[in-house]
């Protein structure tokens, strides 16, 4: 395989993954409105926090319903990590397209992993904590530390210096005649 | 530092910077970063066909002056 056929398979990934996370947030944005007319409404599995699968609910006694506490506080947490996840894949897009175009070392790419270490980060902030409270009874709370997205966020910063270096080296190059 | 002479053997060879561009296949842009010594280097390719056009040595078009 190619080059350029490689990064263009890595790019419909991307967008496959971004389209993903449009559809999250469309379910999240409907389980919202529906969750705010009735709050016995029970479409998304909340309890995603224990086993980190968020799944549809297949009956009504199956999953505890929450309170409004809990339900707002999850809500929320999984939106902001979806549109996290959806810019930090909109930035890789933009970068592995630009190498596409061999225009790989523009200042614009170590920006691109600079934001992608920022945003990752902010992910793994935000899935340091987890919430829930089942109707009637009391809050349950639970902390991890997830070390894969961290070394994510690392590996990010890393490439971010090293596109700097490039882009360093490219405009040095430039400048010999 | 080095010092770039380019200016100098240009007068001396009575030779404008784009008619020595033209004849050496270099853009004016990348002869003038090297004439005005803005250039971080200079491929000895380029350094050969300005001294073949200008009929002169390296050492004519290159100065090394001391920084103290």
């Amino acid at each position: 395989m190619n080059r350029q056929t490689v990064l263009k398979i890595t790019v419909i990934l991307l967008r496959f993954l971004q389209l993903l996370c449009l559809m999250g947030l469309g379910l999240l944005i409907y389980d919202v409105i529906a969750f705010s007319i009735d709050p016995s409404h029970n479409f998304v599995r909340w309890e995603w926090y224990m086993n980190e699968t968020l799944t549809i609910a297949q009956g009504d006694e199956e999953y505890p319903l929450q309170s409004k506490l809990s339900y707002y506080f999850n809500w929320l947490q999984i939106t902001l990590q979806l549109w996290l996840m959806l810019l930090i894949w909109q930035n890789l897009i933009r970068v592995v397209g630009s190498v596409a175009s061999f225009k790989t070392f523009i200042k614009d790419n170590a920006a691109s992993f600079f934001k992608i270490r920022n945003l990752v980060f902010f992910l793994w902030i935000l899935d340091t904590f987890h919430l829930f409270q089942e109707l009637g009874a009391a809050i349950q709370m639970t902390w991890g530390f997830n070390l894969e997205i961290l070394l994510f966020a690392l590996a990010a910063h890393v490439l971010a210096l090293i596109f700097k270096e490039g882009k360093r080296l490219a405009d040095e190059q430039n400048l010999i005649v | 530092m080095i010092r770039v002479e380019l200016d100098v053997m240009l007068a001396r060879r009575k030779m404008k910077l784009k008619d020595l561009a033209a004849e050496i296949g270099i853009s004016v842009t990348n002869l003038s970063l090297l004439k005005t010594g803005k250039a971080k280097g200079v491929r000895f390719e380029t350094l050969a066909a300005i001294c073949k056009c200008l009929d002169c040595q390296p050492g004519d078009l290159l100065v090394f002056q001391s920084e103290d």
